[in-house]
């Protein structure tokens, strides 16, 4: 027995049964012999496969699943003889180079998650056809009232449908308006995509004394209309809601990390949507002779009308798709001009915003 | 602990080939990882998983599995993995392409563009083709599983059709829900023979036998308490909700944070004393599975305890939820080191007539299953 033979088993990879052999080691590679035959692995085709305290467990690329296992006392020899192979200094080499990659790759989709998406959003819904706008709109409300159902009479609600639409034409909304009532006592308004306005029931009762307060939501709604907010939004979410629900995976922290900061980054965008949709709801309210700090006495009575708990007014502005309430009707009282009428009032109001009510 | 993989202090070369190469009666396995180095695997894949938005969970899996593989040995000699994380981020990249974006843009399509009959007769036929998918997903991780486990040089394998596996799994999961439930345990050992008598250790085909011990575990006894006791404790908190005025307090308009606290508080301990009905029954089919399987010369049993999975389960639970999810790793190990420290082989194998698996071993898995959250560590 040569100094730098160690005992080992030997699998050739062609069947399970395992041969006693002596490894001997040198800088060229390993010489493997036993029960009369002698095998040569070169140095620079063995790998480890796998190393614990008891054992080392050798590879060669070449051979398959072909292992020569020696006892990890015998690691000295190795080491000697191989210096680089036990050294795990080309593993470290590839997984530092492995880590920078995916940090790269990573940066790259949270580039197009967090910037492309949302700057594409824009320009692509500026080039989607009205008519496939208007088309998306109705399949999206259809959808919607299988959860929440419309409501109020058709007399009722004509002759508010026709007002909206008049302040729709004259603000340059740039889409025909259908508008409807939803039967949900929550205060809240929204613009769908294609200038589909939905209003709720708790909205408009919530408004019954003060119907320029109402239209100074529907404003602020045309002006989403306007803007085409809720195209860009799902443009904004399938670019980047999915691409981040596609990527990311598996289970703990790590994941649910990845995926709120994309949920913080979506409400970034709403609400820059919904300051802009103030500020729209502004100029449209002025253009049909209506008082923009109506929007301020709206907020309040919403705020009123939403129960104890239900207001997000303790939500840090980071965590909350709206810009902070304060701070909108500051602004808002801040366009006071008032002296206009609304175009529903006194009585009429009264019978509209109670139609859901009576159902 | 003697380790018969150690050689002793100026034992001969032949002496410890003898030693660790023999294939007699009674193959121990034994499952020998430690909490430490698995808590630090799942460790550094948390944090390589935030910079690289969770991308990296392919090599930490892989990592794990090589040592959790290096860790589990039979007749003293070790398993091992040869997977590697490309593998499954390449099989992953493929299913995004095949799979999820196709979903994704014909759910999304037929939200936008269609009305709502229509969109519901397009998007009900893709749910139901997933479910199928489901099925075909674990077949497809199990066939890659198994051809990048190795031992004594030797693969295992798979054979057999991935899409039979998955209709099978959805017809046997539609007669597990008409059934309520009581086709399910049925369907697992049904699904067991499936994969079990299609897996190969090299050119021997391993079979699923209805043995007489394997008979002998009452599986539709234990599946009748952990039904009972599971709608039991599930009735009894309810009408505990109900009774107490918990449920009267949930307003979704107006949320009364103190009833949901009750909420969970008292959810934990009803799922804690469901898992223990459901203990007997977990630890009867895996007895029951194990028992019926056999290779060749050798047959399988398991001493499985429901005692084993209570602790287990309850461990286990504190483990992961303390670390956030990084003990996950941890958790998975310390079941499969139970399972194996629980297995017995008897017989034997004769090793130099078991050959090479010929079996094409497939050049990614898992990504249908890693796309649909499916994957499990081990």
């Amino acid at each position: 027995m040569s100094e730098s033979a160690v005992p080992g088993r030997y699998f050739d990879g062609r069947t399970a049964a395992g041969h006693d052999v002596e490894a001997v080691f040198s800088a060229d590679g390993v010489s493997i012999r036993g029960q009369g035959h002698e095998i040569f692995w070169p140095a620079k085709r063995l790998r480890i496969a796998a190393r614990d305290e008891h054992e080392i467990r050798l590879s060669n690329v070449r051979e398959g699943e072909a292992r020569l296992v020696i006892p990890a006392r015998a690691a000295g020899v190795i080491g000697a003889a191989m210096p680089e192979l036990l050294s795990g200094a080309p593993e470290r080499r590839r997984m530092t180079a492995l880590v920078i990659a995916l940090i790269a790759a990573a940066a790259a989709v949270a580039g197009g998650v967090f910037f492309g998406a949302p700057a594409a959003s824009g320009p692509l819904a500026e080039r989607t056809p009205k008519e496939l706008e208007i088309q998306m709109g109705e399949n999206v409300a259809g959808q919607i009232n299988l959860i929440l159902k419309p409501c109020g009479a058709d007399a009722d609600l004509a002759p508010l449908s026709a007002a909206i639409s008049a302040m729709a034409k004259t603000g340059g909304a740039g889409f025909p308006i259908r508008f409807q009532i939803v039967d949900t006592p929550i205060p809240n308004a929204f613009a769908l995509p294609g200038g589909q306005v939905m209003t709720t029931r708790g909205l408009i009762e919530a408004t019954s004394e003060d119907p320029e307060a109402f239209f100074a939501v529907m404003a602020h709604e045309l002006g989403h209309v306007r803007a085409r907010d809720s195209l860009k939004a799902i443009y904004r979410n399938a670019g980047a809601g999915v691409v981040l629900d596609i990527v990311t995976g598996g289970s703990g922290a790590a994941q649910q990390a990845v995926i709120i900061a994309g949920q913080l980054n979506q409400l970034r965008h709403t609400r820059k949507q919904e300051a802009a949709a103030d500020e729209a709801a502004y100029e449209i309210l002025l253009a049909s002779g209506l008082d923009p700090a109506a929007l301020a006495r709206a907020f309040d009575l919403i705020l009123g009308a939403l129960p104890d708990d239900g207001r997000d007014e303790d939500m840090p502005a980071w965590a909350s798709s709206h810009p902070d309430t304060a701070e909108r009707i500051k602004k808002a009282k801040a366009r006071a001009a008032p002296g206009g009428t609304p175009p529903i009032t006194g009585d009429d109001w009264k019978r509209i915003s109670s139609a859901c009510s009576a159902e | 602990m003697t380790d018969e993989a150690q050689p002793a202090a100026g034992e001969s070369a032949a002496n410890f080939a003898a030693r660790t190469t023999r294939a007699e009666p009674g193959l121990e396995i034994a499952n020998t990882s430690r909490m430490g180095a698995m808590l630090w695997i799942g460790f550094y894949t948390f944090l390589l998983n935030i910079v690289t938005l969770t991308i990296f969970r392919f090599w930490g899996r892989t990592h794990f599995r090589r040592r959790l593989w290096a860790d589990t040995r039979i007749g003293g000699e070790a398993l091992e993995y040869t997977g590697r994380g490309l593998e499954l981020f390449l099989g992953f990249i493929i299913a995004i392409f095949t799979l999820m974006v196709p979903t994704i843009a014909a759910v999304f399509g037929a939200q936008l563009l269609l009305g709502p009959q229509a969109m519901i007769a397009v998007i009900i036929p893709i749910y139901l083709l997933l479910f199928v998918i489901i099925g075909v997903a674990i077949f497809l991780a199990r066939r890659y599983h198994l051809s990048r486990t190795t031992y004594r040089g030797i693969r295992f394998g798979q054979t057999g059709s991935a899409w039979g596996f998955g209709f099978a799994a959805f017809g046997y999961g539609v007669l597990s829900v008409l059934t309520l439930g009581w086709f399910s345990p049925a369907a697992q050992i049904r699904l067991s023979r499936r994969l079990w008598s299609n897996a190969w250790y090299g050119g021997v085909r391993f079979k699923f036998e209805d043995t007489e011990e394997a008979k002998k575990e009452p599986v539709y006894l234990s599946f009748a308490l952990a039904w009972v006791g599971g709608i039991v404790v599930y009735g009894a908190w309810v009408g505990w909700l109900m009774s107490s005025g918990v449920a009267g307090r949930m307003d979704p308009v107006a949320p009364d944070f103190g009833a949901i606290g009750l909420l969970y508080a008292s959810f934990i301990p009803a799922a804690l004393l469901i898992a223990v009905f459901v203990a007997w029954h977990f630890a009867v089919i895996t007895r029951r599975i194990t028992k019926s399987l056999r290779l060749d010369g050798l047959t399988f049993s398991s001493r499985l305890s429901t005692f084993d999975i209570i602790e287990l389960s309850i461990t286990n639970f504190l483990l992961i939820v303390f670390t956030l999810g990084i003990g996950l790793m941890a958790a998975q190990m310390r079941m499969w080191k139970r399972l194996a420290n629980r297995m017995t082989l008897s017989g034997a194998l004769d090793f130099a007539a078991i050959e090479q698996s010929t079996i094409e071993a497939p050049k990614q898995g898992e990504g249908l299953a890693d796309g649909l959250d499916l994957v499990s560590n081990f």
